[in-house]
């Protein structure tokens, strides 16, 4: 009678629309991934004299340490002109943020369900509420140093661009591809946990595989394919076009990242949807 | 797609579950990547159908891996399927382990907390029950030590208070009920009537039958992954008890109701209680012995205050002078409860021959409150001296009941409560006892 399951309904064998699940997932169970974001960020520094501060305290640091690094050790005379309307500083920060984030999320996505298997055995627990929460407890740190980059400009006497209103645009779709991430990892690291080394090593390394660090327009063209064939670049490229370019430099990138974020989150939801149920045999 | 014909709360059909069992976690990669299997497989469940309506209370029961845990896991939706339909219709909570889910560094509160979060309240909700959760779990200023300190019983008493507090549609409980002291658990079970009564659907395993028996309308039995019975929860428990402690040897032999007119009786290999012991010189054999209920048939499960009686029949091999015989009903744990022997009761010494068969019959009303009992018998030289044929423990027997009282009684006395409600007399000023008492005091 009730057609829509309340939240602690267990559901078998009604296929609703994926997207429409997961939505009514993330509604109905908003304050417990809410909570167990907090407790997340909150339990990584237990028991620190800081405590939760660090939460704010180590973005913000690290964002000083990469302005410094950037102006003083290794000046690199860039910008103000109209192709590279910015500092390096501002270059390299806009795209390091959101990839430090995505990073984070990788690697604690891999452990988000394998960790958690009391969890995912024993009781009525929404399972799905794990993937997404570590998605949620990344966010400090992309949030806190955002924040630092736009301080920085106003600083530095550089009004923001106009293109700045579009960072929730390029942030929502990051978010989903991170959801998705998390889905996707979450599950390989239930029966594969090796992922969680793999995923590890692989940031490091994607670190230089994308146009994070390069200068624009010294960049080698043997590396300007490994770039096009690097899915984290175009969302890279839209948070360099909204920070540091002030225009749509790349519509490639912003049509790419965009328009695939909801449905890279639902094909990654449908996977972790159908493996979720052998969780408990294998945790 | 959620109004169908079977609105029932609980409907499984021809279920089945294989584990896959797998030496080495490389080899669900290899597996996965070669298409060649590289498990083991166990099957867990085997072509299971049930289907449980509203307000029903269904205890399950069976033997240790009979697939009990995997079944409620299954429906409590922890535990994917092999193959076969689950369907649960409406909210559902589970008990399914001690502390389930609790973290053990966070305080009791914060642990109620999130398990309400979990089970879909919103904060709110949560923060409305919590008092009335940590009354029911009555860890008292306990509740904000971390969950790692408490105790087993209290983590249970916590795990139980929290997930009935969110008033499910379905509670599925897997011997959790186990926890906590005697006191504890008749709370639990009060609970537990409450829901029934509010129409709610219950599932329980247990292996207290007398839990079964009480609290439940139905039962079942599971057996190697299937349902071996279904039915009123008193069969159910005489089945389960044959299953369990019933020999290969058909039961049959001794079931012939022996009354002591038809001597004969049970053949002794075949109705011997495993775990019993036979000593003695052999001056006289035990050639049969029973426990039947009042209409003569064999009780393995007798109701508290229900007439039964025992019987053992001997043949003298020696000629006996001076000898003793009787029964002993002894607990689980071994302490005598009762006996009686031909002296205690009438002195009867007169000497026996060989070749004589005598038969003794013990009747009683059991009294005894529900448990796990043990009847010996026994002859003896002279008073209790050397032992001619002894078979202790010889009949393993249950108990029920009674109802409408603790369930943890040792004895039945036939106890029954009255409570007379006396409406306190709005418009007089002390109530009765009181003036009572201050007039005495005044008398002083």
């Amino acid at each position: 009678m009730a057609s829509r399951p309340s939240p602690g309904t267990v559901v078998h064998h009604r296929s609703t629309g994926a997207f429409a699940e997961l939505r009514h997932i993330c509604l109905s169970h908003r304050w417990l991934i809410w909570e167990m974001a907090k407790r997340d960020v909150r339990d990584r520094y237990a028991r620190q004299v800081l405590g939760a501060l660090w939460a704010v305290a180590h973005p913000l640091m690290l964002m000083v340490l990469y302005a410094v690094i950037f102006a003083y050790v290794f000046p690199t005379r860039l910008g103000h002109t109209v192709d590279l309307p910015r500092d390096y500083t501002t270059f390299v920060l806009a795209g390091l943020i959101p990839w430090l984030t995505f990073q984070e999320c990788l690697g604690r996505a891999t452990t988000a369900i394998s960790s958690n298997g009391s969890l995912v055995k024993q009781i009525v627990f929404p399972v799905e509420v794990l993937p997404i929460k570590t998605v949620l407890a990344v966010l400090p740190t992309q949030i806190v140093a955002t924040l630092f980059l736009i301080a920085y400009q106003l600083v530095r006497g550089l009004p923001l661009p106009a293109t700045a209103l579009l960072l929730p645009v390029i942030f929502v779709a990051q978010l989903m591809h991170m959801v998705a991430a998390a889905f996707l990892l979450g599950t390989i690291g239930v029966g594969f946990r090796d992922v969680k080394d793999i995923v590890s090593v692989f940031s490091t390394a994607n670190l230089f595989m994308m146009p994070v660090l390069y200068v624009p327009g010294i960049v080698p063209t043997s590396i300007e394919w490994v770039f096009a064939l690097n899915p984290f670049s175009y969302l890279i490229w839209c948070y360099h076009d909204a920070m540091f370019y002030g225009r749509i430099n790349h519509p490639a990138a912003w049509i790419a990242v965009v328009l695939t974020a909801p449905m890279t989150m639902v094909l990654a939801y449908r996977v972790f949807r159908r493996l979720k149920l052998v969780f408990g045999d294998l945790l | 797609m959620s109004g169908t014909a079977s609105e029932r709360p609980i409907r499984v059909e021809a279920l089945s579950k294989i584990y896959k069992v797998y030496d080495n976690p490389a080899d669900i990669l290899l597996e996965a990547l070669t298409r060649r299997a590289r498990h083991r497989q166990h099957l867990a469940l085997d072509d299971v159908s049930v289907s449980i309506g509203r307000g029903e209370v269904v205890g399950l029961v069976g033997r240790n891996g009979a697939g009990k845990s995997t079944l409620l896991k299954i429906i409590a939706g922890t535990l994917s399927k092999t193959s076969g339909v689950v369907e649960v219709n409406g909210r559902l909570a589970a008990i399914l382990e001690l502390g389930t889910g609790f973290h053990p560094e966070y305080t009791g509160r914060e642990n109620v907390f999130m398990g309400g979060l979990c089970l879909g309240m919103s904060p709110s909700e949560v923060r409305a029950k919590m008092q009335s959760i940590i009354d029911f779990s009555e860890l008292g200023s306990a509740i904000d030590d971390p969950f790692r300190t408490y105790s087993s019983g209290m983590q249970g008493r916590l795990t139980f208070s929290t997930a009935t507090a969110v008033d499910p549609d379905i509670l599925i409980v897997d011997e959790a009920l186990a926890v906590g002291d005697a006191r504890f658990q008749m709370k639990c079970f009060d609970r537990i009537r409450d829901f029934k009564r509010g129409g709610k659907t219950i599932l329980v395993v247990s292996h207290d039958m007398n839990t079964i028996t009480t609290f439940c309308d139905r039962a079942l039995i599971l057996e190697y992954g299937r349902i071996l019975s279904d039915g009123h929860p008193r069969q159910i428990a005489q089945e389960y008890h044959r299953l369990l402690f019933g020999r290969a040897a058909p039961i049959a032999t001794s079931a012939p109701a022996v009354a002591p007119s038809a001597p004969g009786a049970a053949s002794l290999d075949a109705s011997i209680a495993e775990g019993a012991q036979r000593y003695g010189d052999g001056a006289a054999a035990i050639v049969g012995f029973g426990f039947v209920d009042e209409h003569g048939a064999r009780a393995e499960i007798i109701q508290s205050g229900a007439r039964c009686a025992a019987f053992f029949e001997f043949r003298v091999n020696r000629d006996l002078p001076d000898w003793s015989g009787g029964f002993a009903v002894k607990d689980a744990k071994g302490t005598v409860l009762t006996g009686v022997t031909n002296k205690s009761q009438e002195d009867r010494r007169e000497p026996l021959s060989a070749g004589d068969t005598v038969d003794c019959r013990a009747e009683m009303t059991m009294w005894l409150g529900p448990g796990d009992y043990f009847i010996g018998f026994g002859l003896a030289h002279g008073v209790a001296g050397e032992k001619i044929d002894f078979i202790d423990n010889g009949i393993h027997f249950k108990i029920m009941g009674p109802s409408g009282v603790f369930t943890n009684s040792l004895v039945n006395l036939d106890i029954s409560a009255d409570f007379t409600l006396r409406p306190g007399a709005k418009e007089a000023g002390d109530p009765p006892a009181a003036t009572a008492v201050s007039s005495w005091t005044e008398n002083r």
